[in-house]
This record gives structure tokens, sequence and C-alpha cells, in this order.
């Protein structure tokens, strides 16, 4: 009888694996170093905020990991891959399979319809438009706008307009969802509704959340928590 | 194709006026409506009198260098059998006269004399025929040009004196002349040409002949008219080769050339005068595009934070380029044809119309549409737009997400 081993299952590399990043930019008085040494590795469907103050560089962080922007050193996988020696291009389309962004502002296209904002986050991917339709219209009613499917952001409210952009970040199944201050412009009680929905949205779709913002109380809710001060992110 | 429909909806956003597209259609489509107004203008007075040379003197002229052709009919009939394409040939004697009317002074003019059968399957005189009745032309009657009856208050039944300088001579050096002829007028043509109806007086060519002391039967020349003009030249050159005697063939298109080349030019020049201000016309929509697309800096970074290629943010403007330029094209060239449709009443309105008369001998503005001007300048339109978003789509496409997210605010 040969011996029977069970091998254990090889657990899956981190979502993103950031080590020793630096980022400056240059102004008239010198070198602004913004981060100085980040080192993170996120696990899917992991929950991580970050806080600090304005202008500690949260947003540029939050744009290299994202592949955004480029690190000035240090190195950056995505699902176990380096991004160091991809290209503009290539690192546009792995960025649009793998990575979700929800920005404060909404970021909406003005003369798009809410359905049309999010198909077009699909067909940027390269998904025809038949097959994204049906994908885009489940999403408008799990984010409560089914009613509201032709409407322009112009006829949107701020938090409807945030909860298209957030349906415009999930259709593409993103590993990676990066949130910079999605309630910044909201009430309070729009913003935690905003919240509750993201929060579950990608708990129940295992995505990895990095949740960038000034609300101690929504970052408390996330699994990590870190505050970036003087370039280097420190746990909360 | 995401990036065009994305033009598209940027370009015509919905619910809402497109008031950038608006001022940038309009812009080209009023470079294309003039270049194309001129051009096509241009090109149908050069056609015109193409066509005014061919109905005048026929699309193959076969003459004798200056000397008399003897038996003309024969010759004529001959010509008619032995030359592909034709479909009629006349003989016509021509020369000077001296004319005297009851109400007018004595005036020189160049008289035809024809064969009226035959000069008519030649020229389309049916269709010029203004007053009186062909049975009555005979040795004894002439047809006058409309605007030399006018002037010389000419109506039908009318008599003139007509005489050759020729006999003048013979007066002077005092040998036996032959007396001025009086004739009576049976019919009036109107070409719309202005030398061929201030000039024209048509007589029988026996009575032609009589008048400048030619032999019967004699012509100056035999005019062709064949199936296809544009084999004129072809025809004329195998004449040349077969021709007896001192007979030479001659193609219409060498009749009048340094005018027709001297329109031509004038057409080239406009055209070039026209596509600089057209050029400049299109920088300025250029910068309007730069203007639109630096507005959009916002949605590039997002595409690009989306996923979309710098190649697709670039595929995005240019299409709007070639968008403004095919709206342009199809709005000015639709322009264009209106203003041509109504030309007449504008050079009117302009009280031009003497001045093209005087300039270009036409009674009316002549109409004929080149599809190569029409295809030529859509051409040059597509290209220029697509030039001057060039440079708008190139600034978009290499803008970094980041940064376009971050200078947007």
């Amino acid at each position: 009888m040969p011996d029977k081993t069970t091998i254990p299952a090889t657990p899956p590399p981190p979502v993103l694996r950031a080590r020793a990043l630096a980022k400056g930019y240059n102004t008239p008085r010198g070198r602004l170093a913004v981060l100085a040494d980040i080192t993170l590795a996120i696990d899917p469907g992991e929950f991580v905020s970050i806080r600090g103050e304005s202008g500690a560089g949260k947003t540029t962080l939050l744009q290299i990991l994202g592949g955004l922007d480029r690190p000035d050193s240090g190195e950056l996988l995505w699902n176990g891959e380096t991004l160091a020696r991809e290209t503009n291009a290539r690192l546009a389309r792995r960025r649009a399979r793998w990575l979700g962004c929800v920005f404060q502002n909404y970021h909406l296209v003005p003369e798009l319809t809410a359905h049309e904002n999010i198909t077009l986050a699909a067909r940027i991917v390269g998904h025809p438009l038949r097959d994204a339709t049906p994908d885009a219209t489940r999403l408008l009613a799990t984010v409560g706008l089914a009613q509201r499917a032709t409407h322009l952001p112009s006829q949107l409210s701020g938090g409807e307009c945030q909860r298209v952009a957030l349906a415009r970040a999930l259709i593409n199944n993103p590993s990676l969802l990066l949130a910079d201050e999605p309630t910044g412009n909201l009430d309070e009680r729009t913003g935690a509704s905003i919240m509750n929905l993201l929060i579950e949205l990608t708990k129940s779709a295992r995505i990895a959340l990095i949740l960038v913002t000034h609300n101690t109380e929504f970052a408390q809710r996330a699994t990590r928590r870190f505050i970036l001060r003087h370039g280097v992110l420190q746990p909360a | 194709m995401w990036p065009c429909y994305l033009a598209r909806k940027q370009l015509f956003p919905p619910r809402r006026f497109p008031l950038f597209a608006f001022i940038s259609i309009v812009g080209v489509a009023l470079g294309v409506t003039a270049l194309l107004v001129v051009q096509t203008v241009m090109h149908s007075f050069g056609e015109e009198h193409r066509r005014r040379i061919r109905e005048s003197y026929g699309d193959v002229i076969v003459h004798a260098g200056g000397s008399p052709i003897g038996a003309a009919t024969r010759t004529s009939a001959l010509l008619l059998q032995k030359t592909p394409g034709a479909t009629a040939a006349a003989p016509y004697l021509e020369g000077q006269a001296i004319l005297m009317s009851d109400e007018a002074d004595i005036r020189f003019v160049g008289v035809r004399g024809i064969d009226l059968d035959g000069e008519a399957r030649v020229i389309p005189l049916d269709r010029y025929w203004e007053a009186g009745r062909k049975e009555d032309f005979d040795d004894e009657h002439v047809i006058l040009g409309a605007t030399l009856a006018e002037n010389l208050g000419l109506g039908l039944g009318a008599t003139l004196t007509l005489t050759s300088p020729g006999h003048i001579a013979q007066a002077i050096d005092g040998q036996r002349i032959s007396l001025p002829k009086e004739f009576h007028v049976s019919g009036i043509i109107r070409t719309g040409f202005r030398p061929a109806d201030e000039q024209t007086i048509l007589l029988t060519r026996r009575a032609a002949a009589e008048l400048f002391g030619a032999a019967p039967d004699t012509a100056s020349a035999i005019h062709l008219k064949l199936r296809d003009h544009t084999q004129a030249g072809d025809t004329a050159h195998q004449l040349n080769r077969h021709l007896p005697g001192n007979l030479r063939a001659a193609p219409w298109s060498g009749f009048r050339k340094a005018f027709l080349d001297a329109v031509a030019m004038e057409k080239e020049l406009l055209f070039f005068l026209m596509f600089i201000i057209i050029l400049v016309a299109s920088f300025s929509i250029g910068s309007t595009l730069f203007n639109h697309v630096v507005r959009r800096t916002r949605e590039i970074g997002l595409l690009g934070a989306l996923g979309a290629r710098p190649r697709q943010i670039l595929q995005i403007y240019i299409t709007q380029g070639i968008l403004i330029g095919l709206a342009g094209y199809a709005l000015g060239a639709t322009l264009a044809v209106l203003i041509l449709h109504f030309r007449q009443q504008i050079v009117q309105l302009m009280g031009q119309g003497e001045t093209l008369l005087q300039q270009y001998q036409f009674a009316k503005v002549p109409l004929h549409y080149n599809t190569p001007d029409f295809l030529k300048t859509a051409l040059l339109t597509l290209l220029l737009m697509t030039t001057v978003s060039l440079l708008p789509a190139l600034w978009a496409a290499r803008r970094k997400p980041s940064e376009a997210m971050r200078d947007a605010g």
C-alpha cells in the first residue's frame, strides 16, 4: 500500500505585494519625498484602510498600488507578477481586468447614462456590449438604481453617482478595489450607506479593498488599519 | 469599438445642444462650401466654353490651311463615310463681310455659309432657334444671332445688305465688281454664348460663295460630329494620316486653347487660395479641439484608470476630428449645392450679370458638377481634420492617468 500523504494546498499569492516603494516629486525647493518605504501585502478578500493627514501622500500611494503611476524605486507585484517591466499599454490592459477604482468625485462620464457608464468599463476590457448589458443591469439593481439606468450623471444625486461608480468598479470582477475617499463628498447618512454597500459587495465577491479615508469610523471596520505618516505606513 | 462610441457621445451629448460640435462643423462646412462653389463655378465656365466650342466648330474640323476646299459636298460625304465614330459632317464657307442695314451704321461681320440640313446635324441649331421658320431659309434669306438682331433693330422679314471687303478692293482697283446683295431675315437664333449671338450671320453656302466670289461648292472647312467627343483628338490624329493633299484635321480641343488654359489655371489658383483660407480655419478648429480635449483631462485620466490604452484614447479624439470633418463636409457640400442651385439669383442680387456677360460671354452662370472636385475636397477635409485633431489626441494619449486626474482636480 502506498503511503497516503496529504499535500497541503498552496496558499494563493497575495493580491498585491509592495516592497520598499518610494516616490518623490521635484519642487522648486528640491526633491520632496512623498512615499519613503512602503511595504505591504494584501490577501484576496482582505479589507485594508489607510488614513493620513491631507498631503500625506495617500492618493499617490493608491495610484502607485493601482498601477496608475510608477514608483521611483521598490517593487510592486499583482497576483505575484511584477509590474516593473510592463509597458504603459500592457499595464493598462492588466489594470482593466484586475483593478476597480472608486473616487471621491465619482468621475462618471457626463455624456453617458448610468447604465452606459457601467458598460463602458466592460467594453474597455474588451467585452462586447451584448455581454456587458445584463451584467450592468444586474449591478445597477444591486446598488439600488435599477430605475435610474437611463439617467445622466447630472440627473443623479451624489450618492447615486457614487453607487454607479461602485457598480462600474465591480463589473469586471476585479481582484482589488481601490476606494479613494469614496464618501468625502457625501453627507453622513449617504456616506454610511455607500460604505455599507462597498464593504458588503467586496466581501461577498472576495475582492480585496483598500480604503483611503479621513473617517475614523469607516477605517475601523477594516481588518487591517494603517496610518500614512512621513511617507511610511504605520499600523493604526 | 468603444472609442468611436465615446467619441460620438462626447461630440453629440444627449439632451444637450452640441455647441462645440456645432461650431466646429459649421466652421468646416463654410470652408468646404467656399471651396466647392469656387471649384464648381470655375469648372462650369471651362466646361461651358468647351461645350460652346464643340457646338460652334463641331468635334473635328477638316480644313485646307486657309485655302478653299473644292467639291465640298462630295468630300464631306466621303469624310462621314470614312471617319470612325462620325455621325454627321457638314461643309461651311466663312468670311468677313460688310453689313449695311436701314437702322444701323456699316459694320464688319463674320458670315458663315451653311447647308442648313447638314449643319443642323453637326450643330444643335434646333435648340438655339428663337424665331422664324427653317423652311424659309434660302439664298435670299439670312439667320441672325439674337444680340446682333437686337443691336441692329432687325426682326423677322427685315432687310439688310451684305457685301464683301474684296469687292471694295476690286472697286478701288477699277475692276468689275458684284453689287452689294440684299437679304431678308428669316430666322433668329440664341445660343447664350455672347460672341455667337453678337456676330452670327448665317447664309446658304451658295449665297456665301457668291458673296465672296468663290467657286460653287467650295468650303472653308468641313466639320464633323462624333458619337463621343472625347475621341476627337484620336480621330483627328488618325484622319491626318490618311487625308489627301493639303487637308488637315483638328480636334475641337485645339480651339481657344489659350483661353481654356487660362480658365484652368484660374481654377487651380483659386483652389490654392481657398486652400490657404481653409488651412487657417482648420488650425483654429484644431485650437478649439485642443481646448475641448484639455477640458476633458479628468475623463482622460478616468479612462486610463479604467484600463484604456493610449492608442484607444488617441482613437477617441482622432475619431472626433474625423466626425467633425465628415459632418462638416456633408453640410458644406449641401450648402454648396444649394448656393449653386440659386446661382443666377445670387449673381443678379450682386448686380454682376453684365460683368459675367462681358468677362465670360455667358448670359447665365453655367453649372456642370465635377465629381473629382467633390472627391478631392472631401479627401482634403478629412486629411486636414485628422491632422489638426492629431495634436490634441496625442496630448491626451500621452497623459498619465494619475497626472490627468490630479491636474483636473
